[in-house]
């Protein structure tokens, strides 16, 4: 009635295997401690010395860098140079004032309203505008506030979207549903004129009243505000996604047959994993949010007069561009500047963390 | 034999049926995979269980329905007396410790961003255990599993497979369990490692008195493990018994042709495929093939295979098997056999 024979020679062998293998636990366990204390043994690579290493040997990026942070120093020192170097403030306005250039005087402003051109010299070393304000030292305040505000945009796109996208892809269900919904409500719209139209809706208004919070209509907090809501699906679709892929991965099995609860998965579990996203979106959010910044400035739904930013510079200096054209250039050149060496420094950390990564802002 | 005290778990008519919907918007048709259908067993303290069947059969399913990882569709999960299938989670926590998981996947099942003291401490920071007692402890469960204590602060991408695996097991003896599901422990090793991870697991099984549930999809691996072996085909046990018995007397012939699928080395001039090797893939679980799920692939089906699925018969020797055709008994063995009662609700005859 035997139609299939037992398999006498396959276990045979393999308790031939464990009975090796039972000795080898040893040698091997000898082995790897041998080669690890070489190296020293008490901790660990961390995941990001590899990545450390790789971006250390881009030069391109960590030079780009470098110039974004110097372009960054330069307008943190602002109100030194407005202080020691050029003896006026941003808002200074010196529409009939005279200034001495190569030993004879001249008008900051001459008769037919034409602002003086670059000096060179500790005053007006770029020139004056129509009000016979400093362009360099509007050029260092502008970008202050230009790049206050890509930060915070950044801030608040990063917690913004990180928790919706936490939420949305841990829970999935009806929220998800809910959540991107919004988030597609909001994406519908280019970023621009959404940014214009909640920036013109706000300056109308006079500012927002949260609870309160209550924010004046030309504070810094209303462009960063509008910037970082604009922002938010670009990051939250990419993390919801990829807490989609991390809650069904095994370890977080086991952490909950440990007993852990559910948000002490989502926070000691998952959030961990995103950093590397959260990485390398910062700087690419930073960019598009000084640019946005710049472009809403540009429209006036942005940074209102008389506080400086690149945007409304650009745009304050365009009717002269004939005559005085450094009241444009001088903040385009400086944001084309900063924003180049932020986005190099962005894809090589990008490259670092991931070589075969595509990511990119928008679509 | 009296009872005094309930198994230690004690599957009844489990069930996992996942519904899979079709998303076009006109065609809003449904489709049910049976992944684990009706299936039920005991297991007493510190025995060990394997589970054997091809890919697909529910075996993992079935493991995550044990932890509650998966919520049953139908049938209970007794720990200890105690029903965890519709336990909340506040109560389930306390029982959740006495019940742990080593996964198939030595690369998902560590979290990459933590240190291994971080991963096997754990358990111990959940129970409330603080400070430099974790670390101790942790270093202690690092040394039992074969590992250097000192590797606390590495992370697991600086670990092999086999030590990984090692980690996975420290993480899941942290909290003392009672019981250890074992889900293809040692499927994404190499050989040599396979047997130190199982011998690894056998030395904690005589010091601790644990019991395994060990799921492979390799009839040699489990067979230096188990006390007794469940073979599932489609989301059903096909057969139950006693790991020598089944080795040297299969009797459902899918059993038969799983024995004879394990390569065998051979003399020379012996001639090879002595041994039934099955035909064909197993059925879509979707679509399962009416009365015994095995008869498309039988070589002893008859008729009634094909109308009435056979029930879970016990024979002497406590050898279950789900067989019109029972093979390797005698004729007084099969004249003695009667209905067992973990036998699936749907299966006819008596």
């Amino acid at each position: 009635m035997t139609s299939a024979h037992p398999p006498e020679g396959a276990g045979s062998q393999t308790s031939l295997l464990l009975r090796e293998g039972g000795s080898n636990t040893e040698k091997t366990a000898t082995v790897v401690v041998g080669a690890r204390a070489e190296q020293g043994a008490s901790t660990g690579n961390g995941p990001y010395r590899l990545v450390l290493r790789r971006l250390r040997h881009n030069h391109v990026a960590l030079g780009f860098g470098g110039l974004f942070l110097f372009i960054l120093t330069l307008c943190l020192l602002a109100p030194v140079y407005a202080r020691y170097v050029a003896h006026v403030g941003p808002n200074t306005n010196d529409v009939t004032g005279t200034v001495r250039v190569g030993g004879h005087t001249e008008n900051v402003v001459s008769l037919t309203g034409i602002p003086i051109g670059p000096t060179w010299h500790a005053r007006f070393f770029l020139g004056a505008d129509q009000n016979g304000r400093d362009v360099a030292v509007r050029l260092l305040y502008g970008g202050r506030t230009s790049l206050e505000i890509g930060f915070m945009a950044a801030a608040i796109t990063i917690v913004g979207g990180v928790a919706i996208g936490l939420v949305a892809g841990f829970y999935r269900g009806v929220t998800d549903s809910v959540l991107s919904r919004a988030l597609d409500v909001i994406w519908a719209y280019p970023a621009v004129l959404l940014g214009v139209a909640i920036g013109t809706s706000v300056a109308v208004g006079g500012g927002i009243t949260i609870g309160p919070l209550d924010i004046k209509g030309n504070s810094l907090a209303i462009p960063a505000l509008i910037i970082g809501l604009v922002y938010i699906p670009y990051m939250a679709k990419p993390i919801r996604g990829q807490v989609l892929a991390l809650r069904e991965k095994e370890f977080v099995d086991a952490a909950r047959c440990l007993g852990c609860s559910s948000w002490r998965i989502v926070l000691s579990e998952i959030l961990p994993n995103l950093s590397s996203t959260v990485i390398v979106f910062a700087p690419l959010i930073i960019a598009g949010a000084i640019l946005l910044e710049a472009s809403l400035s540009f429209l006036g739904a942005g940074v209102q007069p008389p506080n400086a930013s690149w945007g409304t510079m650009i745009q304050e200096g365009l009717p002269l561009l004939p005559s005085s054209p450094q009241l444009v250039l001088a903040p385009a050149v400086a944001l084309v500047l900063a924003v180049l060496g932020i986005n190099v420094f962005a894809e090589g950390v990008r490259d670092a963390l991931d070589p075969r990564a595509r990511i990119s802002l928008g679509r | 034999m009296t009872v005094s005290r309930p198994p230690l778990l004690e599957a009844k008519h489990v069930e996992l049926h996942y519904t899979v919907r079709n998303t076009m918007v006109l065609d809003r048709s449904t489709a049910t995979v049976r992944a684990v259908d009706d299936v039920s067993f005991t297991l007493d303290e510190g025995e060990t269980l394997g589970v054997v069947g091809e890919s697909g059969c529910g075996k993992t399913s079935l493991a995550r329905c044990l932890l509650r990882l998966a919520t049953p569709t139908a049938g209970t999960v007794h720990f200890r007396g105690h029903d965890i299938t519709r336990a909340s989670p506040r109560a389930l926590r306390g029982i959740r410790r006495e019940v742990q998981m080593v996964f198939q996947d030595p690369e998902a099942s560590l979290n990459p961003r933590k240190r291994i003291g971080q991963i096997v401490g754990l358990g111990l920071r959940l129970q409330g255990i603080k400070g430099r007692e974790v670390t101790d402890r942790a270093r202690t469960l690092l040394g039992q599993v074969g590992l250097d204590p000192e590797h606390i602060n590495r992370f697991p991408h600086e670990f092999s497979g086999g030590q990984r695996q090692r980690i996975g097991i420290a993480r899941a003896l942290a909290v003392q369990p009672s019981l250890i599901v074992l889900d293809e422990p040692v499927s994404a090793l190499d050989v040599s490692v396979q047997a130190q991870v199982i011998n690894l697991l056998d030395d904690l099984k005589d010091k601790s008195g644990l019991a395994y549930i060990f799921v492979a999809h390799d009839l040699s691996v489990v067979r230096h493990v188990s006390d007794r072996i469940a073979v599932m085909y489609l989301g059903k046990i096909v057969e139950l018994t006693p790991a020598e018995a089944l080795y040297h007397k299969p009797v459902h012939p899918y059993t038969a042709a799983l024995l004879a699928s394990v390569p065998v080395r051979r003399r020379a001039g012996e001639r090879a495929g002595r041994g039934v090797v099955v035909k064909g893939e197993p059925a879509n679980p979707v679509n399962v093939p009416s009365g015994c799920r095995f008869h498309p692939r039988c070589q002893h089906s008859t008729e009634i295979c094909t109308l009435v699925e056979p029930p879970l018969m016990r024979f002497p020797g406590d050898r279950l098997a789900a067989c019109h055709h029972p093979r390797n008994l005698s004729d007084s063995e099969v004249a003695l056999a009667v209905r067992s009662p973990l036998s699936p609700l749907s299966t006819g005859g008596a």
